[in-house]
């Protein structure tokens, strides 16, 4: 097992400098100028000195290699824009984004996995019909509307949340999941619909093998078969899905993020993309990928523990 | 049963969650304005951004600024004196005023944020090149002195402003941007916290000295006071968030909603609205050395082809209130206003003549590309009236999409492209429209007319207003006369406050909540 987890982060090093040089090519190729966007349109005059004090005079391939050098002694760069050092910018979107992928992730699990396992107790019923209907619902919505809808109903109708803005946990846990609450549930039905699905169909497979058949025939009670022995071997499936779900929401919901005013990490690579803030896109990207990458490397750490039958490292 | 207790369990969360005691703060006063976007910087000499204007006016002061007809008034400066050749103006300081460090303003501080601002930051250009030296007469007078009569007065108060700051803070930050405990200046509110994306959060300047030669606050000058002990500035790009917050009451203050919101907004008692006129001129630019566009027939043609109500219609979504045929580039609410040189030519569609002018420059249909963008709302909307238009009048124009900052660089490129889409914020002096038309700028796209050049240099003397104002009519009559740009019309915003506030008026583009306050 040890040897397994040191050998893919071994595989994550060059993994991790492939993608950097394709973030940094990508990033610098598109068409657009910080120093135009400094600038505005009234006056060009100043443009060749900014783009000196910028290094973006220099080639392409020189800044490549400054941005590695400086990557290597632990230094992202300073946002253009923002007034601070990329590491500063993305460490103060983090508390954001973790809490907004951890609540939305919560709901997605709350409401998803219950559904799931309703529907295939009874396929091709009303209530396996009803609830693969909310799920085909869920998975078409647009996440922008889902969230104008929540905003209509929950804060400009009943008035019982905020419509968007972030409440630091600092100042309270009460306002922090307040403030949480619409942009959470907002993600968590969306992705609770994937999981039904997801959960649905694992379970329908699980419940349909020998080993269910047995238990039901040792005279074990409906409870015990769905939620001891199916549950257990349904689940694998989902714990992938929650953990690529987990690791894309780290990456940020722009959308969601943007609707509600949350300063994540969707909204610092989006809003960099578009004032070609490059340090901030380059850094931020690369970081977000590294999360993805070691999210991944966890969750199949994490099966072995779930699954007893899964042993890393050994020849079967 | 377990669907019910899941539904149960769900609505326990809701109703915990959604009916606790808000907190509150109780003793501050706060402000929470709407705004479309973040700041780039807070110091002017950075970034000439709307955003940055808007927060900068809070923080920082000038020796001189505008007030609300658009005109020159005093701010940090109390008297002063011009020579009879306009060479030299000696400039006595208010005393007493304070920065938010507690240092008083001297002469040192003017002297050391003029060399920082010229030689330092980005953005002062060419403004001051005329000005041969700046002197320190005494602890609160200075003189400049001048190379030629320029306007002076004017280019201290005109944004990117040179702002003026502590002389250790000017010298610290020598070619450096302002930044966090150094963002020190003279203005009403000065900087609580700048969190990007989060919010910049102002905090009342207490030993702040209003100006007492006025009796009320006027444009960004006068005798402002700073009634909220907090204003927060929240960046809220989407226009339906800015409304639900102003709607919910999270915000007291929203500004750009959307024209199409206007009735809902008007029918709303509980928030007052303020259309901000003038906010935009809507324009194209042209490429003068792409041809045909160098061609004045061609560029007739284009003007000829256009019925420039149908475009309004089409920005304003047929909310007349919001927009207005305008043929000159300075309103109708400022004094260099005129419509000059647009008789017979600005919003007179005859398709004979785009036909007769076509033919004239040769015009074999060949392909004008138009730059757009979607970022601005009513510029899409213009650019999809505007090409339709042209198409039907035989002129072959294919619209190239790009995000607002690749249609910058683009267009400053200088190259593979006719027309591009644009809009202008109120230019408070003719000296900002230099840039535009002075023959080799990167901004003026080519265009090269020496008469145009001479009159420029004219208008950048310091001469009375009368004399500037008719050398400002022959430099719009010449827009017209070349087809420099084509003006289509003005595009006004909508902006909304809470009823419980008094004293809120809209001006340029900074909305100003100094003097603003609960009723």
């Amino acid at each position: 097992m040890f040897s397994y987890i040191i050998k893919r982060i071994l595989i994550l090093i060059p993994t991790w400098i492939l993608l950097g040089i394709l973030i940094f090519f990508i990033i610098n190729m598109i068409p657009g100028d910080p120093v135009a966007i400094m600038l505005g349109t009234e006056s060009a005059e100043n443009a060749e000195i900014i783009r000196e004090r910028m290094g973006l005079n220099k080639p392409i391939v020189e800044r490549l290699g400054i941005w590695i050098f400086d990557l290597l002694r632990g230094d992202l760069g300073e946002s253009y824009f923002l007034g601070r050092s990329v590491a500063q910018s993305i460490l103060e979107r983090i508390p954001v984004t973790l809490s907004l992928a951890f609540f939305g992730m919560l709901f997605s699990v709350i409401i998803g996995i219950p559904l799931g396992i309703l529907a295939s107790l009874k396929p091709n019923s009303l209530r396996d019909t009803s609830i693969m209907g909310f799920s085909l619902l869920g998975i078409s919505i647009p996440e922008f509307f889902l969230g104008l809808l929540l905003i209509y109903a929950l804060s400009l109708g009943l008035n019982l949340f905020p419509s968007g803005g972030y409440s630091p946990l600092s100042r309270g846990a009460f306002s922090w999941i307040r403030s949480l609450f619409l942009p959470s549930l907002s993600i968590g039905i969306i992705w609770s619909a994937y999981i039904a699905r997801l959960m649905r169909s694992s379970m329908l497979e699980v419940l349909n093998q020998d080993f269910i058949t047995t238990a039901r025939a040792k005279g074990q009670t409906e409870y015990i078969v769905v939620m001891k022995h199916a549950l257990r071997n349904g689940i694998l499936p989902i714990v992938t899905a929650i953990g690529m779900i987990f690791a894309l929401l780290l990456s940020g919901a722009f959308i969601t993020e943007y609707l509600f005013r949350l300063p994540g990490a969707g909204s610092l690579i989006i809003s960099s993309i578009k004032k070609r803030d490059y340090p901030v896109v380059q850094g931020g990207l690369l970081f977000f990928a590294s999360s993805i990458l070691l999210v991944n490397l966890l969750v199949d750490i994490l099966y072995a523990f779930i699954d007893p039958r899964i042993k890393y490292g050994k020849k079967s | 049963m377990k669907r019910h207790i899941i539904l149960i369990l769900l609505l326990a969360c809701t109703a915990t969650f959604a009916f606790g005691a808000a907190q509150k703060e109780a003793t501050t006063s706060v402000f929470r304005a709407a705004m479309t976007t973040n700041p780039l910087s807070l110091d002017e000499g950075f970034s000439s951004t709307t955003a940055t204007r808007q927060t900068s006016a809070y923080i920082f002061e000038t020796l001189f600024t505008f007030g609300d007809a658009y005109d020159i008034i005093p701010q940090l400066v109390d008297t002063y004196t011009v020579s009879a050749d306009r060479l030299v103006y000696d400039m006595q300081l208010r005393k007493g005023i304070k920065f938010h460090n507690g240092k008083e303003m001297t002469a040192e501080d003017v002297k050391a944020s003029f060399d920082r601002f010229v030689t330092g930051t980005h953005l002062a250009g060419a403004t001051f090149k005329e000005v041969k030296s700046l002197e320190i007469t005494g602890p609160y007078s200075i003189r400049f002195t001048l190379g030629a009569p320029i306007t002076l007065l004017e280019s201290l108060a005109l944004p990117p402003r040179m702002i003026i700051i502590p002389k250790e803070i000017a010298e610290k930050n020598k070619t450096n941007e302002l930044r966090g405990a150094d963002v020190i200046g003279t203005g009403p509110y000065k900087l609580g916290e700048w969190l990007p994306d989060v919010h910049v959060k102002f905090l009342k300047f207490t030993d702040y000295v209003p100006d007492s030669r006025y009796d009320k606050a006027t444009g960004l000058g006068g005798k402002r006071i700073a009634m909220f002990d907090e204003i927060f500035f929240l960046p809220v790009p989407e226009a339906e968030s800015r409304i639900a917050g102003l709607e919910t009451g999270e915000f007291d203050f929203a500004e750009s909603i959307p024209v199409t919101s206007y009735s809902r907004i008007s029918k709303n008692s509980n928030v007052i609205s303020s259309i901000v006129k003038p906010r935009w001129s809507i324009l194209v630019e042209l490429n003068h050395a792409e041809p045909p566009m160098n061609n004045l027939d061609f560029r007739k043609a284009l003007v000829h082809a256009l019925d420039m109500g149908k475009v309004l219609q089409a920005v304003s979504s047929g909310v007349g209130t919001f927009v207005r045929l305008d043929p000159s580039l300075f309103a109708e609410e400022q004094a260099y206003f005129t419509t000059i040189g647009s008789g017979g030519i600005y919003n007179n569609q005859d398709l004979a003549k785009v036909k007769e002018y076509l033919a004239k420059a040769g015009y074999k249909g060949e392909q004008i590309t138009y730059l757009v963008n979607k970022d601005f709302d009513w510029m899409y909307k213009a650019c999809i009236s505007l090409s339709e238009q042209w198409q039907a009048a035989g002129i072959n124009v294919k619209l190239e999409f790009y995000d607002w900052a690749s249609q910058i660089k683009k267009a400053q490129s200088l190259k593979g492209w006719h027309i591009n889409q644009t809009g202008w914020s109120p230019r408070l002096d003719p000296a900002v429209v230099i840039s535009s038309f002075k023959s080799g700028l990167v901004t003026s796209y080519n265009y090269a007319n020496p008469k145009m050049d001479k009159l420029l240099d004219d208008i950048r003397i310091g001469n009375d207003f009368t004399v500037r104002k008719s050398i400002w009519d022959q430099i719009q009559k010449l827009v017209w006369d070349d087809i420099a740009n084509i003006k289509i019309g003005d595009y006004f915003e909508l902006e909304a406050i809470n009823k419980k506030y008094q004293g809120f008026t809209s001006f340029y583009v900074i909305p100003r909540f100094w003097n603003v306050s609960a009723k």
